[in-house]
């Protein structure tokens, strides 16, 4: 079982990657947590005798570079660049697009209060950010990080509310595509939330396929 | 096929909704209108009017009368 304990200056957060809810210790009152283990339908009445409550299904998704029809230059319609001085515009559209996310709300029910501190961080430590444009202005952001010898993991991803529905997010992602297939990679990789049907069309259309489903869990705070 | 029919025709294509219910399309009441949608609807009026959007009237595209107004900057004249 993988841990990862987080200290904010306001509260402690456990992360825990387990193998099944075997695994999995009973949740504490002292911290947060967020626990992660694959799918299994028991996972939801075991988890509960430990204090946790399921709060979302992710699933892996892959893109095959290689032996692919797809025309991703042909999908490019928007300014895309490296970023570059761009934390303030990254922060303040991360800041704003995920209200139910569960890798940062990590309370049974979602409070922005939590999140923010934890948005904050995953903004901190991105490393590899690309930034879409509209005349001049960040409008969408997506950070890269390693992954394997095969590929790379599109980390983190967000477009500003004005522009998600104007193709900005179809750009970002097909112009990274396009600079990793130049750069000789098999594959890009990812993991969405079942519930985002728009990230999950977005994969589709750039020949994603989806596997590995895990649940999520958080401590249930309910004292009854 | 007129243009009306032709624009009502890459609605229906991009999002696959119902003719009845085209002309109300907008980005915050059709549920396929997203990034991946909205790509497929310019792609398909482009190739339906033989045109190239500027990134602003790509942008600016959020509902089917918005398009009607928009298509007429490159002389496509859509009425019904």
């Amino acid at each position: 079982m993988k841990t990862d304990t987080i200290d904010f200056s306001e509260f402690r957060l456990c992360c825990l990657e387990a193998d099944s809810f075997f695994d999995v210790p009973n949740s504490e009152r002292d911290a947060y947590y967020r626990v992660e283990i694959p799918f299994n339908p028991n996972n939801a009445i075991e988890m509960a005798k430990k204090g946790y409550v399921f709060v979302d299904r992710t699933l892996g998704v892959s893109v095959s570079l290689r032996k692919n029809e797809i025309d991703y230059k042909k999908m490019i319609r928007f300014d895309v660049r490296k970023a570059s001085q761009d934390y303030e515009s990254v922060l303040s559209i991360a800041l704003n697009s995920f209200p139910n996310d569960r890798r940062f709300h990590i309370r049974p029910k979602p409070d922005n209060d939590v999140s923010s501190v934890i948005i904050r961080k995953w903004v901190d430590n991105l490393s590899d950010i690309y930034v879409c444009l509209h005349k001049d202005k960040v409008v969408g952001f997506l950070d890269l990080e390693p992954y394997d010898e095969t590929g790379k993991f599109i980390h983190l991803a967000a477009v500003h509310e004005r522009y998600r529905a104007a193709g900005a997010a179809v750009s970002l992602y097909a112009y990274v595509i396009t600079k990793m297939i130049e750069d000789g990679y098999e594959k890009v990789y990812g993991r969405i939330s079942s519930a985002n049907t728009a990230v999950m069309n977005l994969y589709t259309r750039l020949g994603g396929t989806f596997a590995d489903p895990i649940d999520v869990f958080v401590r249930n705070e309910d004292e009854s | 096929m007129n243009n009306y029919e032709k624009y009502k025709q890459a609605f229906i294509d991009a999002f696959a909704i119902d003719a009845t219910a085209v002309e109300s399309a907008a980005y915050q009441s059709t549920s396929a209108w997203d990034s991946v949608g909205h790509m497929g609807l310019i792609s398909a009026i482009e190739e339906a009017f033989d045109i190239a959007f500027d990134t602003d009237d790509i942008v600016d595209l959020s509902s089917f009368d918005k398009g009607i107004e928009i298509l007429a900057k490159y002389d496509v004249v859509i009425e019904k």
